[in-house]
């Protein structure tokens, strides 16, 4: 098999294709979106800094600053704008992949499938694609968001097909990929392709290959897939949790029993920006201690905290987290009382996703089914948003915020949080900017640094910025514990790959594993040393065999055959010898085989019980082999060397006799 | 191998569905319910035919349920608490979220009104509930090393699901009961070509064909408008779950495009919970109020209102929903005694009713009926009978069949006569045989006897690389040019190869806890790699034959003995490859013909005279050899 990371350099590793058995599947359809600056900024400086990961960024930039005159501004606020960020989109390197040779895509995660429509509706793929039933929902209502947030630069009249408008970049700006982003309908054209799949569902591929979607723990439909064909299988494992404290259902490591070979992506740190900050290498709890205390700090302040993050995901467990803290602070969630605290959720598909992630109770833990069986929602936000203590601002819109009236202090979770010119973010940074005991936190992993967001935020903002990633993707430690014990005791070898950095350049051993990491473009080969199939045996050729015990193995029994073997469907079948002409290729080609050597003594015992006395026989012993010469009437000899038996006779008779001789203290399997 | 069902409930009959079946040694129940017809014993299915010991654990691999119904559940507190089985119980997650309600339910009206002792308790239904594993539709279940559950959706009411389970290459579909025209609040059943040697399906209305869907809401409508536009009151007896949802939304939405008043009634309590759970299991409906349900979530009632007991007397119209279904107890039999003597008023029964109920006898137009022996009801109401009963008609069940084209078909769930008809039906119309057992019948299907095994990579690849070979008549063509070839062979030279001979070894080894291991190999790899023995050696045997032979009469001038040889050995040539040239490559060399270790011919020293022709192979080609020599014989005969 062969398998070959599709991102592009510096970009996160989430996209593979494998070639297994001739069929070629491509796993994941990542978006990377990077933000794009005017060159007017006066912080060239820094600036340069995010540009050294997209090389050739300045002909892009132009062409972006010059559209960006034609953008249609939000009302609200954009005096106060000193300028506004764009957002440029990539998806991975595809130029090499033949399109039509795909088989089969497989989806792990509602974030790993946001460029899909660009594989569906620009690209032309037309074949199957395999995703869970809530990971597509998610990810629809995903695209949806950022169609709304950076849709608009298109819908100006230079509107163009992403190719064209980038061709006006230049050639080496186009060779990486930066496009903006589809349209609202190419993404629910797209969705609509997707085969909606559940977990441990069976999927077959051409009857040859079995895909099967796990459990992976991390959010809610997140998958890790198996494929299997014959004894060969592939454990493909991406975002995956073993945090028991979320909501989705938990990590179903059914997925790493007997695999061959073990692909792991998206572990934590994989893939983020380069210029980590130090305090992600916090523990999870002590990031989380740290974030309520802030969120505390603020509130108690009577201020207020912003978090930029996915509408979909961990949010819901932030919620009711928060929630508790604040309780034990003796601040109250919702409610009819005038001092308690209101959180907003402003996304323009928050009502959608806070609403869908409540019927989605079978993709989570025991505990938050065990609650749709009461019935009561599994996740606390329905019983927020049905008493008000949560509420939703679809869109920041003057007329629409007009007739909400925000209560201060809140806690507001808005959408995007990669650009904070755009959208609910800016509106709510632009009304809290002017004090510094209003918080903005950012907890996605994949947040940029903070210094790349301060660039798209207004001049004088004094509020506190912070970024506390919440990560619960698994660490490398964890991934070696899981290799330790599900991997690590099997009978075959198994190969493992790591994103890069994480393990060793070259395959190295570790125990009955082999550890390499994966380069984005590099083709890894890996020999799975395939040996068995399965076959049906006929009723009919199973009765015509004789079973005789096996005379080199104790306990076990044998038997030859000789039959048709008929291919159809990818399955195999062998049928008794019907046509003559089979027959005949059979006795043609039959090969025999003999598993131990004759001895002098029985050689001259057996031929003596065939009437053949010693006396007349005459034995010469030589250097390497000892001869036996028959009665001279026979005209025939028998060589015996050590790994040799040659039988020398002048008619057919005696041959065949002295063939039956020797045979007879032979073992042969046929 | 043999596959054995037997229904101990549901055969032949509507009610506690209950069916055993036994495959690759698994036993499997599909179902667990209760008779609506029986107060006695009866009423549950005769488990004392799979054990008269109780040891039901031991001998139940695995309980099904399909749906939350109580003909198919409601043995189950029963079976498992008070006769203790304690296996592993299957049903998908809205069955486990609304069966316990019904269960509980059922209980309080056996034990609370009709007063019987020695029936499940509460807690006994809630402990038994813990012991259910749910399942999600399309997922993939191993119960054990061998038997594997997947679940279909079968529309008939929320979280209704038919079941596929296999154990080695044997399988079965139960469908549970069905519905394949999607409604207004499911969609259709749907079930992969599985191709199971048993599809177990129900047979509610093996003989009605159905007319369309629409043309049945219209007329149901049109019947309620009627009768409330005439003051009179509409009683619809439902179970709380289920139709009653669809119906709620059909009147609701009559209601709101006509602007109708007339106060709408739904009777129970379970109705807001029962609502509850359709929101919560938004997945299970269909895709038009799922993809609706965060603007306008379909089971926000707004003319419907909750029933009060004082209302039944109350003057004027209304359209009131009550359960249960069959008018055999509680509400809507209440309301019904009240309402039934009034012709103005109107029932609009289910398409089905068990027999022995009050729902049945007026289904059957009973005018007098006796609801106990003190009661009579005077039935003048205007009766109407609705189809609507979410169950394939005999188009679905036929349908369904094509689906997944089973081998066998068995029919449980339905009436005896009705069956018969079904029977004849697939019989003619798939070829397929068909069965309907009745309670307690044990019906054997024999399947395949086919045995699986491990055929090594190497003997394919080696079986196919042979057929290559013979295939390849390139170089027969080039020297015989293309009439040597006949038309056959040479289609069958592109042709892609689908039948291969074989030649090899199965190996057999027994295994302690499971079926014994096969392997099949070439015949000179018989050690198997996971073996940790070193492969034995292999002996060669070779074979030299001295023949002498009459030299055949050639017209020609013969100056030189090495010009013979050459003849001869030209003739042997020739005559090999039309005998076995097509199938073996040969060569000829100086001295002879050689075709794989078989050599035909004179030694290289020429050491022999020229009517002794040496034959040489090794015991490899023993085969090729005897055929050979027989080709020898023929061309250049003996000398006598």
């Amino acid at each position: 098999m062969k398998v070959q990371c599709l991102d592009r350099q510096n970009s996160p590793q989430n996209c593979f294709l494998i070639k297994l058995r001739q069929l070629t599947i491509l796993v994941n359809c990542p978006l990377v979106i990077s933000s794009l600056l005017p060159s007017n900024q006066d912080d060239h400086d820094q600036q340069q800094e995010t540009q050294t990961q997209i090389p050739d960024f300045a002909a892009v930039l132009s062409s972006y600053v010059e559209r960006q005159k034609m953008l249609v501004e939000d009302p609200v606020g954009q005096s106060n704008m000193p300028s506004e960020a764009t957002c440029v989109f990539s998806i991975p390197d595809l130029s090499l992949v033949d399109i039509h040779a795909i088989d089969c895509v497989l989806l792990t995660g509602t974030k790993h499938m946001l460029g899909l429509p660009f594989l569906t509706e620009y690209l032309g793929y037309k074949g199957r694609i395999l995703a869970t039933e809530s990971s597509i929902e998610f990810a629809s209502q995903l695209m949806e968001e950022l169609v709304l947030y950076h849709g608009q630069t298109t819908s100006s009249a230079s509107r163009d097909t992403p190719s064209t408008s980038m061709a006006k970049t230049g050639s080496s700006a186009s060779d990486d990929g930066w496009r903006s982003i589809y349209t609202l309908r190419d993404a629910r054209s797209c969705i609509n392709k997707i085969q909606a799949v559940r977990f441990r569902e069976n999927i077959t591929l051409f009857s040859t290959m079995r895909i099967i979607p796990y459990s992976a723990g991390h959010s809610l439909g997140s998958a890790n897939w198996s494929l299997e064909a014959g004894y060969e299988k592939v454990a493909i494992l991406s975002s995956s949790s073993l945090s028991t404290d979320i909501h989705p259902a938990p990590c179903d490591l059914g997925v790493l029993t007997d695999a061959k070979v073990v692909i792991f992506s998206d572990l934590v740190n994989n893939g983020n920006y380069d210029g980590m900050e130090q305090d992600d290498i916090e523990s999870l709890s002590a990031s989380k201690n740290k974030l309520f205390s802030y969120v505390g700090r603020a509130i108690r302040s009577r201020h207020n905290v912003i978090f930029p993050l996915c509408t979909s995901g961990i949010v819901y467990d932030l919620i009711p987290e928060i929630r508790q803290y604040l309780a034990t602070m003796g601040i109250e969630v919702g409610g009819e009382d005038q001092s308690q605290l209101t959180m907003y959720m402003a996304s323009p598909v928050a009502d959608k996703s806070l609403q869908y992630s409540n019927i989605c109770g079978e993709w989570m833990t025991d505990q938050h089914q065990d609650m749709m069986y009461v019935p009561e929602e599994p996740l606390i936000h329905g019983e927020l948003l049905a008493k008000g203590g949560l509420q939703v601002i679809k869109s920041m819109d003057g007329s629409m915020i007009g007739k909400q009236k925000i209560k201060e202090p809140c806690i507001v979770f808005t959408g995007d949080y990669r650009n904070l010119s755009k959208g609910p973010v800016k509106w709510f940074i632009n009304r809290w900017k002017s004090s510094s005991l209003n918080v903005c936190i950012f907890i996605e992993p994949d947040t940029p640094p903070l210094h790349v967001l301060a660039q798209s935020i207004t001049r004088n903002c004094e509020m506190t910025l912070l970024r506390i990633p919440i990560d619960h993707r698994l660490t490398l430690g964890q991934v070696h514990e899981l290799l330790e014990r599900h991997c690590a005791h099997t009978a075959a070898a198994v190969h493992v790959l790591f994103p890069k950095f994480q393990g060793p350049d070259q395959w190295t051993n570790y125990g009955n594993m082999k550890w390499k990491t994966y380069e984005s473009g590099e083709v890894i080969t890996i020999d799975l040393q395939h040996q068995w199939e399965r076959i049906a045996v006929t009723e009919k050729l199973a009765k015509s065999m004789s079973i005789r015990p096996f005379p080199l193995d104790e306990g076990k029994f044998y038997a030859p055959f000789s039959g048709i073997l008929s291919l159809h469907d990818n399955r195999l079948e062998l049928s008794p010898l019907l046509s003559v002409r089979h027959h005949e290729l059979i006795e043609l080609h039959k090969k025999r085989t003999l598993f131990s050597e004759p001895r002098m003594k029985q050689l001259v015992d057996r031929l003596n019980q065939l009437g053949i006395p010693s006396s007349t026989l005459d034995i010469e012993v030589g250097e390497s082999s000892v001869i036996l010469q028959l009665p001279s009437d026979m005209n025939a000899r028998i060589i015996v060397s050590h790994q040799s038996t040659r039988i020398e006779a002048s008619d057919e008779k005696t041959r065949s006799f002295l063939r039956d001789v020797v045979l007879h203290n032979i073992v042969e399997l046929a | 191998m043999t596959i054995k069902i037997v229904p101990l409930g549901a055969g032949q009959d509507v009610g506690r569905s209950c069916i055993l079946v036994t495959l690759g040694g698994k036993n499997i129940m599909f179902d667990c319910g209760m008779h609506m017809g029986y107060n006695d014993e009866r009423r549950f299915p005769d488990f004392t035919y799979i054990s008269k010991t109780g040891e039901f654990t031991e001998i139940l691999d695995a309980v099904i349920i399909s749906h939350f119904h109580l003909d198919h559940c409601g043995a189950l507190p029963f079976f498992t608490e008070m006769c203790g089985y304690d296996g592993p119980i299957y049903m998908t997650h809205p069955t486990k979220a609304i069966c316990p309600i019904l269960l509980e339910d059922y209980r309080k009206i056996t034990v609370e009104r009709k007063g019987e002792t020695n029936f499940f308790t509460s807690q006994m239904i809630k402990s038994c509930m813990k012991k259910v594993i749910p399942v999600n539709l399309h997922q993939t279940i191993s119960v054990d090393d061998d038997l594997e559950i997947k679940a279909y959706y079968a529309g008939h009411v929320l979280g209704a699901a038919m079941f596929y389970i296999r154990v080695g290459e044997e399988s079965v579909v139960y469908t549970g009961d069905y519905n394949m025209t999607p409604d207004r609040h499911l969609g259709s059943a749907w079930i992969d070509k599985m191709r199971p040697d048993v599809l177990i399906t129900e047979s509610t209305y093996a003989t009605t064909i159905r007319d369309s869907k629409r043309s049945r809401e219209r007329d149901f409508l049109k019947k309620v408008h009627d009768c409330v536009a005439a003051g009179g009151k509409v009683i619809i007896p439902v179970f709380a779950l289920g139709r009653a949802q669809e119906l709620c939304i059909l009147v609701e939405t009559y209601w709101e495009r006509m602007d109708l008043k007339v106060p709408i009634y739904f009777s129970a309590g379970l109705t807001e919970k029962a609502n509850h759970y359709y929101k919560l299991f938004i997945n299970w409906t269909n895709e038009k109020i799922k993809s609706t349900f965060v603007q306008r979530n379909m089971f926000d009632f707004k003319h419907i209102k909750p029933w009060n007991r004082s209302y039944v007397d109350l003057p004027g119209a209304m359209v009131v929903f009550a359960t249960p279904g069959m008018l055999n107890v509680g509400t809507s039999l209440e309301v019904f005694k009240k309402w039934a003597p009034d012709p103005n008023n109107m029932v609009i029964m289910p398409g089905y009713c068990v027999a022995g109920t009050v729902g049945a006898k007026v289904l059957q137009g009973q005018k007098v009926i006796d609801v106990d022996p003190f009661t009579k009801i005077q039935v003048n109401l205007q009766v109407r009978n609705l189809s609507f009963s979410a169950h394939a008609d005999a188009k679905g069940i036929m349908q369904l069949i094509r689906q997944c084209e089973p081998k066998n078909v068995v029919l449980v769930h339905g009436e005896k006569e009705k069956m018969g008809f079904l029977k004849s039906k697939i019989m003619k119309e798939f070829g397929i045989p068909s069965f309907d057992p009745a309670n307690g019948e044990t019906i054997e299907l024999e399947t395949s006897k086919a045995i699986y095994a491990d055929i090594s990579v190497d003997l394919l690849k080696s079986s196919i690389q042979k057929m290559r070979e013979i295939k390849n008549t390139q170089s027969v063509l080039n020297t015989y040019g293309p009439q040597s070839v006949d038309r056959e062979m040479h289609i069958d030279s592109v042709r892609p190869h689908s039948q291969i001979p074989v030649e090899g070894v199965l190996l057999m080894e027994p295994d302690k806890y499971g079926p014994p291991k096969m392997h099949i190999v070439d015949a000179d790899q018989v050690v198997l790699p996971e073996s940790k023995q070193p492969p034995p050696e292999q002996h060669d045997l070779s074979f030299e034959l001295v023949k002498s032979i009459n030299i055949p009469k050639i017209n020609l001038d013969l100056p030189d003995e090495s010009d013979l040889r050459n003849v001869l050995v030209g003739i042997l040539f020739r005559r090999f490859e039309q005998t076995v040239g097509k199938d073996i490559p040969i060569t000829q060399t100086q001295d002879g013909v050689q075709m794989r270790s078989v050599f035909v011919g004179y030694d290289e020293d020429k050491s022999t005279d020229v009517d002794q022709i040496i034959i040489r192979w090794n015991y490899n080609d023993e085969d090729l050899a005897c055929r050979a020599l027989g080709i020898v014989n023929m061309a250049l005969p003996e000398v006598s």
